[in-house]
This record gives structure tokens, sequence and C-alpha cells, in this order.
């Protein structure tokens, strides 16, 4: 049972990541009619914004020791960063909790990312065809990966979570299950609940605003929506923005479990693919439920009996595709695809 | 059978057997005369016409494609291990293993078509990294890659020198033999590798541009356009599907019942009865331009008229 337990706590991290970045590619889709193959990169460039922000509030003022000096003779070099010399204790907590204060960061950088995205490029594509636009969504993420490897370099830069953060821990003492039995990241934990939190944020902006109410309205029929005088182009960008911000936000929250790396994008972004088919294609809750299904899924890939049980052949890193075979041979819509969408 | 083919096309062919096999002459000036690279250029010329002929014919964007390339290779080192340094058992089985793999891939992405069929292809490509990554790891050597090594069966091969790796060669013909020109201060390589290469590109240019041509490519770009449609006009885009079995056995039949009578003069022919086909057998339009021998049976020749003659 406590086995159970860990393994699918350990599937919801991974699962809120692909829901998330899935959430944000069926936005895109629904509303626009693209398949993003850019949304990969969305999530790397959030993640990045981590990097950046975390890189300019440690800038340091490196001055020279008067009394100390180095083993080699030479004068001690004291590093203090910015922050500290000007806000003192509150500084060095701003410096620990870069990663919340990215999330501030990324909002506005990643809607100022995705609208430039849709505005500058894809916008020019809408009425090509579908192999037309995987074709430059596929060669623009391949262009951002590399600007951000010319910038950052190839390997991957690890960030710390904030000081609270850090450490686990015992879940099974509060389910009552047994003190000790399972032991969970508190980053993770804290990362689900960040997830739920920005999924239901958008479900209810969809769902309770006139705005929302105006998008889904053009989700089903665009043309009637237009000839009733409203501009759903102005709106869809939107759209676009806040699936971007949506897919940079689980990449910030992403790095303290995941080093950024230019690569860890299109890592994502094939799962979340097959997370979305499986889910439906244009299915929001769908794409969500599947997000999480999938992640659990390969986190009891993982377990030692599977492997054994399996003749030690290790399959966690293709269940997820063996699943999405087995389900799209059974329902090729996916679990909660409508017929139409996207089928020409 | 090249004279069935349209001037411009024949014209396109030489220009490019010429380009190909002068590649050393001109590449050299750009610094780019090296075998190494040279027979990349080929290796991934033949790469593009595979692709082509699925996404150039019939609009299929496959993200898979690469992962062909890949088992290719891995059997072929397979069979540089077990068999034999020639590259010819390597090449034959690469073929067969990639054919197989790519039924099976195809069996199951062809479910989808458009953008569904982009993403699932995505997905077996990186399936397939991950299995040559880690799960495979016994058969693809994991992060190191398949490696030859002196212990290696090489049933018939004669044995190595002690301590010395063989290299790949064609009957004998070894690949990195090189001849080296001096012309003009500048140093050509003209490697045997390279022309292996170049020969194979240039013969699946061709058989492409036969394809292209032929019926079958018709049938293809059709599905590009209007597959609904095409399927309307009695043709099946999916003859691996249990019901499109039974549909392309049914279709196969009633041709054959009607191959023999419904020629120009709607008489019936001897070699449509019998099932066996005459060398250069006259097709229904009265031009004689196959490759049928005597003793190839009729279907035999029916298939080769499907997918190579020009329309």
């Amino acid at each position: 049972m406590d086995a159970i337990l860990l393994q699918i706590l350990n599937g919801l991290d991974k699962g809120s990541a692909y829901a998330l970045i899935a959430l944000g590619l069926t936005l895109i889709f629904g509303t626009l009619g693209v398949v993003n193959f850019a949304h990969g990169a969305l999530f790397m460039i959030g993640a990045f914004c981590t990097v950046v922000l975390n890189n300019l509030l440690s800038l340091q003022r490196v001055t020279l020791s008067e009394t100390e000096t180095t083993p080699w003779g030479d004068p001690k070099e004291i590093t203090t960063p910015y922050a500290e010399l000007w806000f003192g204790d509150l500084g060095l907590a701003m410096i620990d909790y870069s990663v919340l204060w990215a999330v501030l960061f990324a909002i506005p950088v990643m809607l100022a990312v995705g609208i430039i995205m849709e505005r500058g490029l894809i916008k020019y594509f809408y009425k090509r065809p579908h192999a037309d636009q995987i074709l430059v969504t596929f060669g623009l993420a391949i262009v951002l990966q590399e600007i951000i490897k010319l910038f950052f370099g190839a390997s991957p830069i690890p960030q710390p979570a904030p000081e609270a953060f850090t450490g686990a821990v015992d879940i099974g003492a509060a389910l009552g299950v047994g003190a000790g039995t399972i032991i969970y990241p508190i980053w993770r934990l804290f990362y689900f609940c960040f997830a739920a939190v920005v999924i239901s944020g958008v479900f209810a902006f969809l769902r309770y605003t006139t705005f929302g109410m105006v998008v889904r309205a053009g989700m089903e029929d665009r043309e009637t929506v237009e000839l009733l005088g409203i501009n759903i182009d102005k709106r869809f960008t939107a759209m676009f923005g806040l699936a971007a911000v949506v897919t940079g936000l689980a990449g910030v929250m992403y790095t303290p479990i995941l080093s950024p790396n230019y690569h860890m994008g299109m890592d994502f972004l094939v799962l979340c693919f097959v997370v979305v088919v499986v889910g439906g294609m244009g299915s929001l809750v769908g794409a969500v439920a599947a997000g999480f299904l999938l992640g659990i899924l390969q986190s009891f890939a993982a377990m030692p009996e599977i492997k054994a049980f399996l003749f030690g052949f290790s399959i966690d890193q293709v269940i997820i595709y063996l699943v999405a075979v087995v389900i799209l041979l059974a329902r090729p819509r996916g679990l909660m695809g409508r017929k139409g969408v996207m089928e020409t | 059978m090249i004279n069935t083919l349209r001037n411009n096309d024949r014209l396109l062919l030489l220009v490019f057997a010429i380009l190909v096999l002068a590649a050393p002459l001109w590449l050299a000036p750009l610094g780019a005369g090296y075998p190494d690279l040279m027979q990349r250029f080929a290796i991934f010329g033949i790469f593009a016409i595979g692709y082509n002929i699925l996404f150039g014919l019939t609009g299929y964007l496959s993200f898979g494609h690469a992962a062909f390339l890949g088992v290719g290779s891995y059997s072929a080192v397979w069979m540089f291990k077990l068999l034999s340094m020639n590259i010819f058992p390597a090449m034959m089985l690469a073929v067969i293993c990639s054919g197989l793999f790519a039924l099976l891939i195809g069996y199951v992405s062809l479910r989808r078509s458009g953008i569904y069929f982009a993403i699932l292809t995505l997905a077996f490509a990186q399936m397939s990294y991950n299995l040559a990554y880690s799960v495979l790891t016994p058969i693809t050597n994991g992060e190191t890659g398949l490696q030859l090594s002196l212990d290696d069966p090489r049933v018939l091969d004669a044995a190595q020198a002690e301590g010395v790796l063989p290299s790949p060669q064609l009957f004998g013909l070894g690949m990195d033999a090189t001849a080296i020109v001096p012309i003009l201060g500048m140093e050509l390589q003209f490697n045997y590798g390279f022309y292996v290469c170049a020969v194979l590109l240039i013969a699946l240019f061709y058989l492409s541009m036969r394809l292209f041509r032929s019926p079958f490519g018709m049938m293809l770009r059709a599905v590009k356009s209007n597959q609904t449609r095409l399927n309307y006009t009695g043709v099946n885009t999916r003859p691996l599907h249990p019901d499109g079995f039974r549909h392309f056995r049914h279709v196969r039949r009633s041709c054959r019942r009607t191959d023999g009578l419904h020629g120009p003069s709607g008489r019936c022919r001897p070699h449509a009865m019998d099932g066996v086909g005459r060398g250069g057998a006259d097709d229904d339009y009265g031009r004689r331009r196959y490759i049928a021998r005597p003793g190839a049976g009729r279907r035999h020749h029916q298939i080769l008229r499907e997918y190579f003659q020009p329309h």
C-alpha cells in the first residue's frame, strides 16, 4: 500500500509538469489550430528565466581583503552579493527565494515571448498546411535552443530550491500509514500544489470570465464569433501568451528538480505530445488528466518489482510510448478526444 | 527501360550522375573533397531520397525517419560482427530490418494522418532512441555504441592479423582505399567507399524517379491531395489494415480476372490466362517496355508495372 502511494506521489511531480505543458499545448491548438512544436522551447526558456534571475540576484561585489591572504600570498578576494549590500538580510532572503521570484519575473517575459512568437512568425502560417506549421515551429525550437546554448553553454546549470523547501517530509506519518514509510521531497510536493493552482486558475479564467467565454466560443466556432463583431484574433493571441506563461511557469518551478539545460524542452515536448494525443487532441481536461496519468504510470514502471518481472528490462523510458500505442489502437481519438479535431 | 522516362528526366539523371561522380573534382577547390565528407553527402542524399518518397509523394510528415537509419546501422554492424566485413550482406540485413521496423511503425502510425502522424512518428523516434540508449543495451551497447571488436566471430572472413580490426570491404575492395591524384596544387581523392555510395545514390535516384512517374507514384500523390477520393476510386490506401487486406485481395483477384480481357482489342491473351508473362510483354496500350523475364509471373510483371512504369 505504502509502496503504491509512494509511486503515485513520485509520479505527481513529473505528471504535473506534463499536465502544465500539455495544457499550454492544447490551449494553443484549440484556439489557433496550430501544433506548436516550439512549445518545449517555451518550457526551456521558462527554466532559463530562473537562471537569469538567479544570476542577476547573485551579482557580487569583489573586494580585496587587507589582512587575509590566499595560500599563494595574494590578497584574498571577498565576494558579497549586491543584494546583500543593499538590502541586508532581506537581500539574502531574496537570493534564497530566487526560484519563487523567478515566477514573477517569468510571467511578463513569457507573455512577451509568446506574443512575439505568435505575431512575429506563427501568424503567417495559419493558412498553410499543417506540415508547414510543424516544420516552422520545429525550426523555431531548434533556433531557440541554439540561442540558449550560445549564451548559457551546453551543461546543465543547477538551481537550488529555497532553504525552507529543501529536505523531505514524512508523509507516511501524516497519513497514518506508518512513520518513515513514505518520505517525499518538499519541493516536489510544492510543485504539485503549484501546478494544481495554475491549472485551476486557467480553467477558472476560461470558465468564469467574459474573456474566457469569448475564447471558448471562438474555440467552438471561430467564424460565428467573428461575425458577432468580436476581434477573436486578438484574444487568441492573448491565449497564446497565456499558454506560453503556463508552460514557462512549469519550467521555472521545475528547475530545482531538473537542472536547466538547453535540450530539456525537446525531451519534454515529445512526451507532452504523447500526453496530448492520449488525452485527446483539443481537450483541456483530457490533457491534464493524461499528464498525471502518464506521469504516475512512468513512476510505476520504474519500480524494481516491475523491472524484475520483465527480466531486468527497465521500461520506464518507453512505457509512455507503449501505452500511447495501445490507446491509439483501441481509441484512435484519445481518451477524451472529440470527432473532427485536426483531422483534415 | 531508361527510354521510357521523359527527356527532362533523362537530362536530370545525367546531370545528377555527372555531378555526383565528379564530386571529388569540384568539391576539392571548396576544401570539401575529402572522402569522409563526400561519403556523408552521398549517404544523406540517399536518406533524403527515402524521405522524399514518403513526404514528397504522400505528404505524410514523419519525424521518425532517422530511426530507420539507426536500425539500418545497428543491423549492418551486427552483420560486420557476426558474418563478414563485406558490406553487401550488411546492406541486405539493414534493408530488411529497417523495412520490417518501418512496417511495424507504419502499421500503428498510419492509423492517423496529418498532425497525429507527425506526433506519433516523433514519439516512435524518441522511443527508439530510448530503446537503443538503455532498454536494449545487450543489442545496441547503449551509450557507448556498437563497436567492432577483435573477438567477433565473422564466420565468413579469413583470420585477421593479430590485434588489427578489419575494415569494411565490398568483395575484397577495401572501402577506405583511396587514389590520390595531385592536380593544380590540389590533391584529388578518389575513394572506393565514396564511389560505392555514389553509385548507390544514383541508382536510388533513378529508382525514385521511376517511382515518382509510375501509377503507384500517382496514387501516392493522390493520397496527398485527397485520400478519401482516392479510396472512392477503388484504391485501398491501407492494404495492411485487416479490412484492407480483404479489400486488397479482392481487388487483386478482380484485376486478374479482367486483366486478360480488357486489352485494346478485348481479346484474351495467353500470358494473362496462365499467369506467366513473356519477356517484354506488351501491355494494354500496346507498347513494349518491360523487364519481366520469361518465367516471371504475370503478377510480378503487374507489380513492377504498378510501381515503376511511367504513366
